[in-house]
C-alpha cells in the first residue's frame, strides 16, 4: 500500500467544537475527538442524533458553522488528498443502474485518474486487487445491480480500497443485508484494520462488530454521550435458564 | 438511390448521423441521472431563440445554441441552489421559452408554420454553413462524453460519492447540461425541438435493455441513435413527412424490439447466482428422465446456481447438477 511521502500524522481524524445548524436547528454540537491512525471506531447513536451528518461533515459533505476538522493531519478545507479516503456511502444512496461491478469498483480509482486519460496498468491491477480483496473478482462483468445487498456493500467496500486509503468511512455497511452476510461484511472490515487502514464505522447497533472495535462513540441529539471501548455486547440480552 | 446524390438530403443525412451520435451520448448521463426530460425543457428554451432570430433576421441555429445554453445554466443552477423545488422554476423557464419563441416569431411576422420546422425537422433546412456549425458542435459533445465518461459516470449515479474523490461535481454537472443544451439546439434541423428528447432517451433506454455495463451501453446507444436517425430521415424523404416523427417512432420501436432480444442476449451470459454457504447435502442418485434432448449448461435457458464446486441447474420445481451419466438431486 502506497503511503503519502509527507510527515505522517499520528490522527487520522481530528475535530475539535465542530458544530453543524441546518436552519436554526443544531444537528452536532460542539463534537471533539481524535482518532489515532490504526482504530476500528464505531460511531453510534438512535435515529437523528447525528450520526450520518457527523461522517459528512468529516468528509467535507456537510459545511459546519463552528470547530476544525483535520483529516491525516490536514485541515479540511486544504484537504486534497482524496484517494487516500475510502467512503462507503449508506446502502440504496447511489443511483448505479448499467455499470458492471468493475465499473463501479473502478470510479473508485478517480480520485487518482486525470481527466480525458485511459485507465492506467495501475488503475486496472488495484481493481483487481481490491475486488480479489472483498471476493468478487468472478462477479466483476455481471450487472451491480443483479447482485445481493451483501454483495453490492462488499463491491462498495472494494470501490473504497482502490485508491490505497488510509482511512475508510463506512455509513452503515450492515443496513439491509441478512445475519450471516453482516458477520462476513464485520470481519471484512475488521481484517482490513488489522491489515493497517483505520476505519471509521457508523452502526445502528455494534451486531456482529461486538468484540471486534477498538472505540465506540455514542452520540444523542448531536452531543457525544459516551466515548471509550464498547461493552463486548450492547445487544445482546442473557436470559435465565429455565428448568 | 437518387436520394444519395441530391446535395439537401447528403447535408440532411450528415446532420443526422451527427444527431444520432450526440443525442444518446450526452442522455446516457441525463438518464442515469434521472433527469429524461431536461432536453424536453431545453427544447422548449431553444424555441425563444429561434424566435430571437427569426425576429432580429439573424441565423437560428447560433442564436438558438446561446439562448438554450443560457437556459440550461440557469436550470442548473436553480437545482444546485435547492431553489427548483417543485418544478415550478422549471415550468416557468421551459413554457416561457415556448410562448416568448412564438411570441418573438409572431412579431416579426411570422407564423407557428415557419417555427414548425423547427419543432419537427425538416430536411430542406440543413444549409451548407449550418452543416459546419452542427459537426464543430457535435465534437464539442462527443469529446468530453467519451473522454470523460468516467468522470461524468460517477458524478451522474452519486454527486456525494463523487465529491469525496476531489472530483468538480459542479463543474461537471453544469457541463452535463450545457452539452444537452447544444445537443438539443444541433438536432432541432433533424429531429426538432419538441422530438429531440426521445432521441436523447429512447435509444439509451433501448441500450440498456441489451447490454451489460456503462460504456458498451454508452456507445450502444449511440449505435442504435445512428440508425434511427438515418432510417427516419430516409424514411421520410419517400413519405415526404417531417423527419422527427419517423426517427423518434423509429427509436420506439427498437426499444419494444430491445426487450425481447434482451432475454435471448442476456441469458447467454447471466451470471449464475451464489449460493453463499451452502448446506452439506446427502449425494443422491436419482434416475431423471427428463432430459431427453437436453444438456444442462451456460446459456441453456435454466437457472443456473453456483452451489460449491459446481453449478446446479433448477428446472420444474427442483434443483440438480449432472455427475457421470445421472443427475445429483439437490
Amino acid at each position: 500500500m502506497t503511503r503519502n511521502a509527507g510527515a505522517p500524522s499520528a490522527l487520522a481524524v481530528e475535530t475539535s467544537g465542530v458544530t453543524v445548524m441546518i436552519g436554526d436547528l443544531p444537528i452536532l454540537r460542539e463534537i471533539t475527538f481524535q482518532v489515532p491512525r490504526g482504530q476500528l471506531l464505531a460511531i453510534m447513536g438512535g435515529n437523528g442524533s447525528g450520526k450520518t451528518t457527523l461522517v459528512r461533515t468529516l468528509l467535507g459533505l456537510q459545511p459546519y458553522q463552528r470547530g476544525k476538522v483535520s483529516l491525516l493531519g490536514t485541515e479540511l478545507g486544504r484537504f486534497r488528498d482524496w484517494s487516500r479516503i475510502g467512503y462507503v456511502p449508506q446502502h440504496g444512496e447511489s443511483a448505479i443502474r448499467q455499470a458492471t461491478v468493475a465499473e463501479v469498483v473502478a470510479s473508485g480509482r478517480l480520485a487518482k485518474r486525470r481527466p480525458f486519460m485511459p485507465a492506467s496498468r495501475d488503475d486496472r491491477r488495484a481493481v483487481a486487487r481490491a475486488l480479489e480483496r472483498v471476493d468478487l473478482t468472478d462477479r466483476a462483468r455481471s450487472p451491480f445491480s443483479e447482485l445481493s445487498g451483501g454483495q453490492q456493500q462488499r463491491a462498495l467496500i472494494a470501490r473504497a480500497l482502490t485508491g490505497d486509503s488510509d482511512l475508510m468511512v463506512l455509513d452503515e455497511p450492515l443496513a439491509g443485508v441478512d445475519l450471516g452476510t453482516q458477520d462476513s461484511l464485520a470481519n471484512l472490515i475488521a481484517e482490513l484494520n488489522l491489515a493497517g487502514l483505520t476505519a471509521l464505522v457508523v452502526l445502528h447497533e455494534l451486531g456482529p462488530f461486538a468484540g471486534l472495535l477498538n472505540r465506540a462513540i455514542v452520540l444523542r441529539e448531536g452531543r457525544i454521550i459516551a466515548d471509550g471501548a464498547p461493552p463486548p455486547s450492547m445487544t445482546t440480552v442473557t436470559r435465565p435458564p429455565i428448568d | 438511390m437518387e436520394l444519395f446524390t441530391l446535395p439537401f438530403m447528403q447535408r440532411a443525412l450528415l446532420a443526422a448521423v451527427l444527431a444520432g451520435l450526440i443525442g444518446p451520448a450526452i442522455g446516457t448521463y441525463i438518464v442515469q441521472r434521472r433527469m429524461s426530460l431536461l432536453g424536453d425543457g431545453l427544447g422548449h428554451v431553444a424555441i425563444a431563440g429561434v424566435g430571437l432570430a427569426i425576429a432580429t433576421g439573424t441565423a437560428p441555429l447560433p442564436v438558438a445554441v446561446l439562448v438554450c445554453i443560457v437556459g440550461a445554466i440557469a436550470v442548473e443552477l436553480l437545482r444546485q441552489t435547492g431553489k427548483a423545488s417543485g418544478d415550478v422554476g422549471l415550468a416557468i423557464l421551459f413554457y416561457g421559452g415556448l410562448a416568448a419563441g412564438v411570441l418573438l416569431a409572431g412579431l416579426a411576422g411570422q407564423g407557428a408554420g415557419t417555427l414548425s420546422q423547427y419543432l419537427f425537422g425538416s430536411l430542406l433546412t440543413v444549409a451548407e454553413i449550418d452543416l459546419w456549425v452542427i459537426l464543430g458542435l457535435a465534437i464539442v459533445v462527443l469529446v468530453p462524453t467519451i473522454g470523460l465518461s468516467p468522470q461524468l459516470f460517477a458524478v451522474s449515479s452519486d454527486e456525494r460519492y463523487a465529491r469525496t474523490l476531489g472530483l468538480p461535481v459542479r463543474a461537471y454537472n453544469l457541463l452535463i447540461v450545457v452539452l444537452a443544451a447544444i445537443t438539443v439546439t444541433v438536432s432541432m434541423r433533424t429531429v426538432g425541438l419538441l422530438l429531440v428528447s426521445a432521441l436523447m432517451v429512447v435509444p439509451v433506454a433501448a441500450a440498456n435493455n441489451l447490454l451489460i455495463g456503462f460504456r458498451p451501453a454508452l456507445f450502444g446507444a449511440m449505435g442504435l441513435g445512428v440508425v434511427a436517425a438515418v432510417s427516419g430521415v430516409i424514411g421520410s424523404y419517400y413519405g415526404n413527412t417531417a423527419p422527427g416523427s419517423l426517427i423518434v417512432l423509429i427509436a420506439i420501436g427498437l426499444f419494444a424490439l430491445s426487450t425481447p432480444l434482451a432475454r435471448i442476449v442476456r441469458r447467454r451470459v447471466t451470471p449464475e447466482f451464489e449460493v453463499i454457504d451452502p448446506e452439506p447435502l446427502p449425494h443422491q442418485t436419482e434416475d431423471h428422465t427428463g432430459h431427453t434432448g437436453h444438456v444442462h449448461g451456460p446459456g441453456c435457458g435454466h437457472l443456473a446456481v453456483r452451489h460449491g464446486d459446481h453449478t446446479d441447474y433448477v428446472h420444474d420445481g427442483h434443483r440438480h447438477a449432472p455427475h457421470g451419466d445421472h443427475y445429483d438431486e439437490h
